[in-house]
């Protein structure tokens, strides 16, 4: 276990120094070609913070993206005892406990270590799950926070939806420049940077999240609560419901314990149909009932 | 100066150094003992001061059962006043299933049942109980752990610096299962 959470800290390491890389090498030919020089210097200074920007400030970009809110101890009373119960388990600090106004059941977790971590649960989640499925989700996302799975992905769902970003805007240029016949050079940069990006994107989001993550995070979750039937009823609920979240961009599905399903998206977008983050519910369902044969 | 000098020199460094190291890992693991335990006794407390509580609101509905009550009280006297791990362990099961009692009784109680002030105890004694499962499941992995550092080679030199400790038991019959359904 120790060696996987060396292997997700060198990943974030590496995606750091990568992203932190490429956006040097965009404004290095930005800069070239517009030999403007107030743009060269605003890019240079962003290519030096990145590195602390991506590392301190990805978790909250993430919550932010999903308009969670911080879950009052008043009025989540379970969901607060829930937690600290698992925390008191593998003696880690409580964390912190944010909540997604969305009927959808669904569940994320972020945060860079273990001291600052943040599990996130929608609406839907807390009406039909009960207390012990809850406790199963609950577990998987924490695993995910003590493997340093949710310090490689809230990193890679930063970049990934940052890239998005800009080829998006480089495919809206090209389709507004054909329109307008009277093209210019910029946009043809903006073009090129959207085709060599995009795959880019999807291959930082598919190297960040191994098929084998969400599987290893389910059999922590039981290790943790021992209590496998929880958390397989609850992956069932997950796959007999088809509400799906609504506020997801596609660079941070794969944060999630279910796959946001991207074909309701209004804007189905390149990169999310090039792969899926999830391995299938049945699978993860039939490993746990491995597990429950086993025991 | 001789190179065998320098050479025993490093050898003795390094012998320090390691055996520090073993020093250093059985405190760490006797500490982690102690920190275990505080958290086991914190939720036991916690569970101590909740039951008066649960017996004041369930006597405003089920007044005649007394007995029940009883034995609850009795059970929470007899844990708080418990001094070793064994006897604590044991006095603590016996408060468990007499909570259960009080719960299952519950049942021919619809008012009660339906009570706010119920529900919210009842969810808050959920709750300890699992804290209580989750804490010990904690504490006897690291029991584990330090008695196992006191009996293998080489650790088990320093082993005159930590006691061995002794193993929160439970029954049988709940061991496999640490959720609590009331």
């Amino acid at each position: 276990m120790n060696s996987y959470i060396k292997s997700n800290q060198r990943k974030a390491f590496f995606l750091i120094l990568f992203s932190t890389s490429l956006l040097g090498i965009i404004s290095y030919f930005l800069g070239v070609y517009l030999q403007n020089p107030i743009i060269i210097y605003l890019m240079i200074s962003l290519t030096l913070v990145s590195p602390w920007l991506l590392y301190y400030n990805s978790d909250k970009l993430v919550i932010k993206s999903t308009n969670a809110i911080l879950a009052q101890e008043s009025s989540y009373q379970r969901l607060h005892n829930l937690v600290e119960e698992l925390a008191i388990a593998i003696n880690i600090p409580k964390p912190k406990i944010y909540i997604i106004n969305d009927p959808a059941p669904n569940a994320f977790a972020t945060g860079r270590n273990v001291n600052k971590g943040v599990v996130a649960v929608t609406t839907g989640l807390l009406e039909k799950m009960n207390r012990e499925e809850l406790q199963g989700v609950l577990a998987h996302e924490i695993a995910h926070i003590v493997n340093r799975d949710t310090l490689v992905g809230t990193i890679a769902a930063t970049v990934a939806t940052s890239i998005i970003f800009i080829s998006d805007i480089g495919l809206r240029a090209m389709f507004g420049a054909r329109r307008e016949k009277g093209s210019s050079g910029i946009l043809y940069i903006f073009l090129i940077l959207a085709l060599i990006l995009a795959p880019i994107a999807a291959g930082i989001l598919r190297a960040s999240h191994s098929r084998s993550r969400e599987s290893l995070a389910d059999a922590s979750a039981i290790k943790i609560t021992r209590n496998p039937e929880g958390l397989k009823n609850a992956l069932l609920i997950l796959k007999n419901d088809s509400t799906e979240v609504k506020k997801v961009s596609p660079g941070s599905s794969a944060l999630w314990i279910e796959e946001p399903n991207p074909k309701f998206n209004n804007r189905p977008s390149l990169i999310a149909r090039l792969y899926a983050t999830h391995p299938p519910l049945e699978e993860r369902i039939k490993k746990i009932d491995d597990i429950i044969k086993n025991r | 100066m001789d190179i065998k000098i320098l050479l025993i020199l490093g050898v003795v460094i390094v012998l320090s150094f390691w055996l520090v190291f073993l020093y250093n890992n059985m405190i760490r693991a006797k500490n982690q003992v102690d920190e275990a335990w505080a958290q086991v006794d914190v939720q036991l407390k916690r569970r101590y001061d909740l039951i008066p509580n649960l017996i004041e609101t369930v006597k405003g509905y089920a007044s005649h059962e007394a007995s029940t009550f009883e034995k609850v009280t009795m059970a929470r006297t007899n844990a708080i006043n418990a001094n070793d791990v064994k006897s604590q362990a044991d006095a603590e099961n016996i408060l468990t299933s007499a909570l259960k009692s009080i719960f299952a009784l519950s049942e021919s109680y619809p008012d009660l049942k339906a009570s706010a002030n119920f529900l919210s105890l009842q969810e808050e004694l959920s709750t300890t109980e699992n804290k209580i499962s989750f804490a010990r499941q904690y504490y006897n992995d690291s029991v584990l752990r330090l008695n196992t550092l006191r009996t293998v080679i080489p650790s088990m030199i320093f082993k005159k610096f930590a006691d061995e400790r002794e193993y929160f038991q439970t029954d049988e019959s709940e061991r496999e299962v640490p959720k609590v359904q009331f």
